[in-house]
């Protein structure tokens, strides 16, 4: 099943291939990514990712990474203007 | 923030400064081994209150950094050089990670301008711990040194627990700077989930079979006592997995024991038959659960962890409560109605009762441990390595916390015993650390023979030695078979004169009725001590369920 995700995060050394590295090593393969820098210290990444896993486990899973600060999941990409869930987890700063 | 000074005006080394922050963060003892680019770090060493424990290799110092922070509950601290010193701590930061263990790990990195050139000793050790590690830092700036230090320590003993390393380069840990006060207080992802609770309380109270599943999530998350708050006052019964063991009372009423692969039956046959799981600080792990698909047919779950990415992962939940376990398992205390299922409960635990009688003079290695388990009572922390011993501790070692009971439960690490009963012993001084091991694990870290002489650390080990790589014989025996490949030791040296070699004290028992003065020994005699025990090489770990099958199918016990 293919997802859309969202990912807002650190521009810190390694993030990228951290965040990448978890999507792969937790079964999902890529079929698209686009990465942008929006300031000195963040970046955005969107990708289209393809898993009979549930996504809604991998969110979660990108967002306890320390660099990560939310994770939008939407729904199949054709439907890409309707968020089926934004997951209610989010890195917290205490 | 750390204090009210963003920035400090004391001018100090890269090193200096790690030296500084390590102190801070409470860190009195270290794990290492020093080489080329971490020496400025071990020349600022000479200067500091830190204890370092020259281990005599770094899988060594990880694992005593694993066994450390076990112990104590404290973040355990290893240090090694670039290159080939950073992977070699590999294997322990792994060993951390698959046990949520805190942990920083500090490597030497070659200079900055030679990075990417293929240096001598240059490894990317960033990354190549990327995979098993909570987070990771490559310092590149003087100023940013304290401050990351501090921020690791953060990530590390935050939330789920974990391994966090830092890279630090030589002319980083050389340069003089004053650096950057800033820090972080702590680092924990949330999943609120508020309606969860009334949810939570809702399932139990409608189960008419309810069972706790017990991870080793309760005992990081400091809640054993929470949890036997909650056994005593609803009755509920309980399982427990590999870490989980230790978290509910050996002689509670409805401890049913460990669940999984070589698992009790009692608790086996429970979670099968059980029509709610609720399941405290574990993970679904393979080896607990068995055929994941035929695991606990006729259970929902309630899945309480404080990592929300576990929550689902492999189970889908019925209700999920993410966040602190201890304020969770107190949540759910009511009143209930499970008399039928207690009495069940209780029928299986006696029918599953293990058994001592083995016939023959030789040494039964599950009767050994369990007398050495009483005679040594609470006092004793039990270190194991991997493989049949690690399996026969688990099932007879009478544990009744938690950190007196360290093994390599994820990452499955021969060699983990010794190192982490090295750790342990720091960690606890005053008590008797015995580290049970098998003939085949212990020659993965035998150089740790020399820290115990060298620091006159008083591990007990008591070596198991069938003569072969037991675990993996007794799967070729049962699954292939009986096509055994690679996997006779009986060319093992003589362990007691290898041990003597050392400077340890030791001694062989060969018979039975050699056991009891050797337990003695072993409790009594002050200083390190090697007890090399000849066992059967063909006894095999009963009962086991065959890989790929349910718990419900077990080998080697009654149905």
């Amino acid at each position: 099943m293919s997802r859309r995700l969202e990912i807002t995060m650190a521009a810190s050394e390694g993030a990228l291939i951290r965040v990448l590295g978890t999507v792969e090593r937790r079964g999902y393969s890529l079929n698209t990514l686009h990465v942008e820098k929006t300031s000195n210290e963040n970046m955005q990444i969107s990708m289209e990712l393809e898993s009979d896993r549930d996504a809604n486990v991998l969110c979660r899973q990108l967002g306890r990474l320390y660099d990560v600060q939310n994770v939008n999941l939407q729904s199949e990409p054709e439907n890409a203007d309707q968020y089926v869930e934004t997951p209610r987890f989010q890195a917290t700063w205490l | 923030m750390d204090g009210s000074k963003a920035h400090s005006t004391v001018m100090k080394t890269g090193a200096q400064w790690l030296l500084h922050a390590l102190e801070a963060e409470g860190c009195d003892l270290m794990f290492g081994y020093p080489g080329g680019a971490i020496m400025p770090v071990y020349d600022a060493l000479v200067d500091s209150n830190i204890k370092h424990i020259l281990v005599r290799h770094e899988q060594g110092a990880a694992l005593a950094a694993d066994g450390y922070a076990r112990a104590s509950g404290k973040v355990g601290v290893c240090l090694a050089t670039s290159g080939p010193g950073a992977t070699n701590l590999l294997t322990g930061i792994a060993n951390a990670y698959l046990d949520s263990v805190p942990m920083v790990a500090i490597t030497g990195q070659v200079q900055t301008g030679v990075m990417g050139t293929d240096a001598f000793q240059e490894v990317d050790i960033f990354g190549m711990s990327l995979p098993v590690v909570k987070h990771s830092f490559l310092i590149r700036r003087a100023e940013d040194v304290y401050a990351t230090v501090r921020n690791a320590f953060a990530i590390a003993r935050s939330g789920r627990p974990g391994p966090v390393l830092i890279d630090l380069p030589k002319d980083v840990a050389t340069t003089k700077v004053a650096a950057s006060m800033a820090t972080l207080k702590s680092f924990q992802p949330t999943f609120d989930e508020p309606e969860g609770i009334a949810q939570a309380r809702e399932l139990i109270a409608k189960a008419e079979r309810p069972l706790l599943y017990v991870g080793g999530g309760v005992s990081m998350g400091n809640a054993e006592w929470a949890l036997r708050s909650l056994m005593r006052s609803t009755g509920l019964p309980a399982v427990w997995t590999l870490k989980g063991l230790g978290a509910v009372e050996a002689d509670a009423p409805f401890n049913l024991g460990m669940m999984g692969m070589h698992g009790n039956p009692a608790a086996n046959f429970a979670v099968q038959d059980c029509d709610l799981l609720i399941v405290a600080g574990a993970r679904f792990d393979d080896r607990a659960t068995g055929k994941l698909s035929t695991f606990a047919p006729k259970a929902k779950v309630l899945h309480m962890d404080i990592d929300a990415a576990e929550i689902s992962k492999l189970r889908t939940a019925d209700v999920g409560l993410s966040g602190k376990i201890c304020e969770n398992l107190l949540a759910l205390a009511q009143p209930l109605n499970i008399s039928e299922w207690q009495k069940k409960c209780r029928a299986l635990k006696t029918q599953h009762a293990e058994r001592y009688d083995a016939p023959g003079d030789g040494v039964f290695a599950p009767a050994l441990l369990k007398q050495l388990s009483e005679a040594g009572g609470n006092k004793v922390i039990v270190t194991s390595d991997v493989g049949q011993h690690q399996m026969w501790v688990a099932q007879h070692w009478r544990v009744n916390r938690t950190a007196a009971h360290l093994s390599s439960g994820g990452l499955g690490t021969m060699g983990y015993g010794l190192p982490a009963a090295i750790g342990a012993q720091f960690a606890k001084p005053n008590a008797t650390v015995i580290c049970v091991s098998g003939d085949g694990s212990i020659m993965m870290n035998i150089q740790e023979l020399a820290t115990l002489k060298r620091y006159g650390i008083p591990v007990k080990i008591v070596l198991l030695d069938n003569s072969c790589l037991g675990m993996v014989r007794q799967w070729q025996e049962l699954f292939f078979a009986e096509r055994y490949s690679e996997v006779d030791l009986s060319d093992n040296p003589d362990f007691a004169q290898l041990a003597r070699a050392f400077g340890i004290p030791a001694f062989t028992v060969e018979r039975r009725d050699e056991v009891p003065a050797a337990i003695e020994r072993i409790l009594s005699e002050e200083g390190p001590l090697f007890c090399h025990v000849k066992i059967d090489p063909r006894a095999n770990v009963w009962p086991l369920v065959p890989p790929g099958k349910s718990n419900g199918e077990m080998m080697g016990c009654a149905a």
